[in-house]
């Protein structure tokens, strides 16, 4: 229960945030803070409280740490779309209350984590269904296809869809990382793989030459490609994989540059975002995102007090360059440090985990959210080029939130394996004060040794 | 497996820093290329979010305020003086910039400056500018205008004493409503586009403040000057010299213009009706110390008015030139140029006991009722004695009363003056007068120039007294 606390402590901390954020909007835009707008901050602690208190009931020994930086990143997030666009704040706090519950309903109903393990195949045949309905019915919205649109609801599979193979990938390479990483034969200090190894990296590669192609994306691309070569990395340690993987990624984008004229486009723009040929139109986005972070400085412009609005999509794509504008190096580089901290932490249960699964699970979700906060904050910042994904927790959007909260859920079951049944056993039989703490510890570990003789 | 994992942790740290490098160089260290990218409208946005300041003359005209504007900008300027204060006061536009007390001013008028304090400018928002005030009377402004009319050329008048600028008046002129509107013509565009080309195009160059940064021949306005320099430099008022209308210098010679005296004069004859011939010799007599004098006027050196067009006017060196060209600078023609302001400003020490004081357009910046920031006066230079300015002044007084300078004498009032003729090779002289009233406690200065127009004491002279007329009756 001690969790629960320092996570009730740090929620508290994060709360703060969008309080501020509220009396600076209203101050830069009405000039006085109006009291009626404080049902929003209110709401959303009120849903984060919630959440917690639901968290002490299901699984009151997972990690404290998770939810508050979540909690900081969507205040933050949601305070900017406020600012920006109030009827998608409006919308993305209601989509708040769904990821907080697809997040509670995780964590009720994954008792155990490893169960999933068993529907390794059924898993990846969802997650490559849901990324073909992209290449086959998506719709093209700011020139990639990442959109499949029911009625009124917009979805975005690709978001769901990386969950569920990196659920795959953990289970597959938990099973095979031995063989894998012991055969071969060794050459100029590195152990090349054979050739039958490369099977599932030749398949993912082909797979994401595929998305490249059809979703007109390099970032999701990259994405899947990297939570992959992530994932396979942890498990057999062995950096000849890696770096074959990248040369062969290379590849299929130096041919798809040439051969399709939208990556081209992108390249030049990321190449010269300034030349005043392409200012105006192809490269508007990321030079006007570029000035925006220019404009910034130090400290920025103030919360409500710059122009980020001049840049398009800069609720979803773009937020990040808003931040860099109105809360200067200093928000930005927060904004940088806080999914490090959320990086560091779901790496940390990563290396806690007694088993092969969870391990390479918890490092496959949390390549989700290095990559992808990697990859938009650098395409934003002209570090790589440009792609239309959006930044975990903080950009608008139902179903990127939803997959985020989904992705926490699945990290806080990870952290406190079996803890109700082995939690209640350790409190039964250790007698008061400080045993307790070990007694989990030691049961935690003997849960890991069952697991392994039972798959 | 745990090393590999901590090893992907440091690859993720790794990553984190690059992306915290790239952004210190972009939001800090490479900050300025990206602020200043012509295609970067943020600075414009915020700038014209703010209701700038008006400019308002020292008598209280409104030249220039803001007004709601079309989209995208939420203000545009103003400019109810027209074309009559469009060089003085400038523009101030999203597409072409600034220029004139527009740009001069810029921060004042966006409430930049004078600084409020951190504590107020972060808590308040900035969507109101300053007041400027100019030391610009807004009727002889108007007399300036009225009565150079359509003549190419200019008109400067300022108080001696203090250095204000009561008037600065160039014509060919231009429109700056015109030049600020955001109307669009047929086609969409911005309609003050082809204005801004013609303008630009245009070979009389109606952007140009000839006030300022005209460079003209000075003729016979110079020998006030020169004078000045032979006086303070101890060649006294009653120095004869034997005149012919030819002189010969070196194996060529200097003139007389048609009709002026000629036999022994002193210098108060000379200088009234203007001979060539008695300045070229207190020229030779000067040598290099002409050039220093002129120099100590302000020649060779922009002055410091509080103006972004400022030019400075040339003097060669002594070592530049031969005998004979030295001759003919005494007598102001040669490679010599001249500015109306300069010229102003030489009359300024001439009318002011021998102090230049530094010239300016700003009398004061208000805030509401606050007066937040006012201008002091200052020496600028001290080119002669307050001994030797009397004499010049004197000498001046006969110019009008008596000599070439009569055209702009005033009834009640005694007007001190010059004229200049400057001879333009191929085309009508350019007609200069500089004229300082009243004699006896001068408060006005006034330099009028017009180009290819003919002899300065007909096509000058007049102007000048207008403007006295207007400033002192």
């Amino acid at each position: 229960m001690r969790s629960r606390w320092k996570e009730l402590a740090l929620l508290a901390a994060a709360a703060v945030i969008p309080f501020v954020g509220w009396i600076s909007l209203d101050l830069a835009a009405e000039g006085r803070v109006v009291a009626g707008n404080v049902i929003y901050p209110l709401l959303m602690v009120s849903m984060f409280l919630a959440a917690h208190a639901v968290l002490r009931f299901l699984r009151p020994d997972a990690d404290p740490v998770l939810l508050p930086l979540a909690a900081a990143l969507c205040y933050l997030g949601i305070t900017f779309l406020f600012r920006l666009n109030g009827h998608m704040a409006r919308l993305q706090v209601i989509w708040l209350g769904v990821g907080l519950a697809v997040m509670l309903a995780v964590v009720a109903a994954l008792k155990d984590y490893r169960v999933l393990a068993r529907y390794r195949y059924t898993l990846a045949l969802v997650g490559l269904a849901l990324l073909l309905s992209t290449m086959v019915l998506g719709q093209e919205v700011n020139g990639a296809r990442l959109w499949i649109v029911l009625g009124p609801l917009r979805f975005q599979p690709s978001e769901l869809a990386k969950i569920l193979l990196a659920m795959f990938f953990a289970a597959y390479l938990a099973d095979r990382k031995e063989l894998i990483a012991r055969a071969g034969r060794s050459f100029a200090g590195m152990n090349l793989p054979r050739l039958r190894d490369l099977g599932p990296l030749l398949t993912m590669w082909a797979l994401s030459l595929l998305l490249l192609i059809f979703q007109r994306d390099l970032g999701s691309s990259l994405l899947f490609f990297g939570i992959f070569l992530a994932v396979l990395y942890a498990a057999t340690a062995r950096i000849s994989f890696v770096l074959v993987g990248l040369v062969l990624f290379m590849l299929g984008a130096t041919i798809t540059f040439f051969a399709f004229s939208h990556v081209q486009e992108r390249v030049d723009t990321w190449l010269d975002p300034l030349n005043p040929e392409t200012i105006e139109d192809e490269s508007y986005q990321t030079a006007q995102s570029l000035f925006a972070f220019a404009e910034g400085g130090l400290s920025g412009t103030g919360l409500g007090r710059g122009h980020p609005d001049i840049i398009p999509f800069v609720e979803t794509d773009f937020i990040f360059a808003a931040v860099g504008e109105e809360l200067g190096l200093f928000g930005s580089v927060s904004l940088v440090l806080i999914y490090l901290l959320l990086i560091s932490r779901g790496l940390y249960i990563a290396l806690r985990c007694e088993d092969d699964f969870g391990k390479l699970l918890s490092v496959g979700l949390t390549a989700i959210v290095a990559l992808q906060s990697f990859i938009i904050m650098g395409g934003n910042t002209r570090l790589v080029p440009l792609t239309g994904i959006t930044l975990p927790f903080v950009s608008y959007g139902g179903s990127s939130l939803a997959s985020n909260f989904l992705l926490l859920g699945m990290l806080l079951c990870v952290s406190a394996p079996r803890r109700e049944l082995a939690g209640g056993k350790a409190k039964a039989a250790a007698p008061a004060g400080g045993g307790g703490r070990r007694a989990a510890a030691t049961t935690g570990g003997a849960g890991g040794g069952d697991d392994a003789r039972a798959d | 497996m745990q090393e590999s994992m901590r090893k992907l942790g440091i690859l993720f740290i790794i990553l984190a820093m690059v992306l915290v490098l790239n952004l210190s160089y972009l939001q800090v260290f490479g900050q300025d290329g990206l602020v200043e990218n012509p295609a970067n409208t943020r600075r414009l946005v915020e700038e014209y979010g703010i209701s700038r300041g008006r400019i308002i003359t020292a008598d209280g005209l409104v030249v220039a305020e803001s007004v709601k504007s079309e989209a995208p900008f939420a203000y545009r300027r103003s400019y109810a003086g027209g074309s009559v204060f469009s060089h003085v006061v400038g523009y101030d536009s999203p597409q072409f910039g600034r220029s004139g007390l527009e740009a001069h001013y810029n921060d004042f008028l966006l409430g930049r400056k004078p600084s409020r304090g951190w504590v107020e400018e972060m808590t308040s928002d900035l969507d109101e500018g300053n007041e400027l005030t100019l030391t610009i009377d807004s009727e002889l402004q108007a007399a300036a205008a009225q009565a150079l009319g359509q003549r190419g050329g200019a008109v400067v008048a300022m108080e001696p004493k203090t250095g204000a600028v009561l008037a600065m008046y160039s014509w060919p002129t231009f429109d700056p409503n015109a030049l600020v509107s955001q109307a669009l013509d047929a086609d969409g565009n911005l309609a003050a586009d082809a204005l801004m080309r013609a303008y630009a195009q245009d070979p009389t160059s109606p952007l140009f403040n000839r006030a300022s940064m005209g460079l003209f021949t000075p003729g016979s306005s110079f020998k006030v000057i020169t004078a000045a320099a032979g006086v303070d430099a101890g060649i006294p008022v009653d120095t004869f010299y034997d005149c012919p209308a030819e002189l010969a210098v070196n194996g060529s010679s200097v003139v007389n213009y048609a009709g002026s005296p000629d036999g022994s004069m002193n210098m108060d004859t000379a200088l009234t009706f203007s001979v060539n011939t008695y300045f070229a010799q207190l020229a030779l007599a000067l040598g290099g110390d002409l050039v220093d004098y002129a120099q100590r006027f302000g020649m060779n050196g922009v002055p410091p008015l509080d103006y972004p067009a400022v030019s400075a006017a040339f003097i060669p060196q002594a070592g530049e030139m031969d005998d004979v060209e030295l001759a003919w600078t005494g007598a102001g023609q040669g490679r010599l140029l001249m500015t109306p302001l300069q010229l102003c400003l030489a009359g300024c020490a001439v009318a002011n006991g021998g102090k230049i004081m530094v010239p300016h357009l700003m009398k004061d910046v208000r805030r509401g009722d606050g007066i937040l920031e006012r201008y002091e006066a200052g020496e600028w230079r001290a080119p002669i004695s307050a001994d030797t300015a009397r004499q010049v002044l004197n000498m001046m007084v006969d110019v009008v009363e008596e000599g070439t300078g009569s055209a702009a004498a005033v009834s009640g009032i005694t007007v001190a003056g010059k004229t200049g003729t400057a001879e333009v090779e191929g085309q009508q002289s350019h007609a200069w007068f500089i004229a300082i009233a009243p004699a006896e406690n001068p408060t006005l200065v006034v330099a009028v120039v017009v180009e290819n127009a003919g002899g300065g004491g007909t096509a000058a002279a007049p102007i000048a007294r207008e403007l006295i007329e207007a400033a002192l009756k």
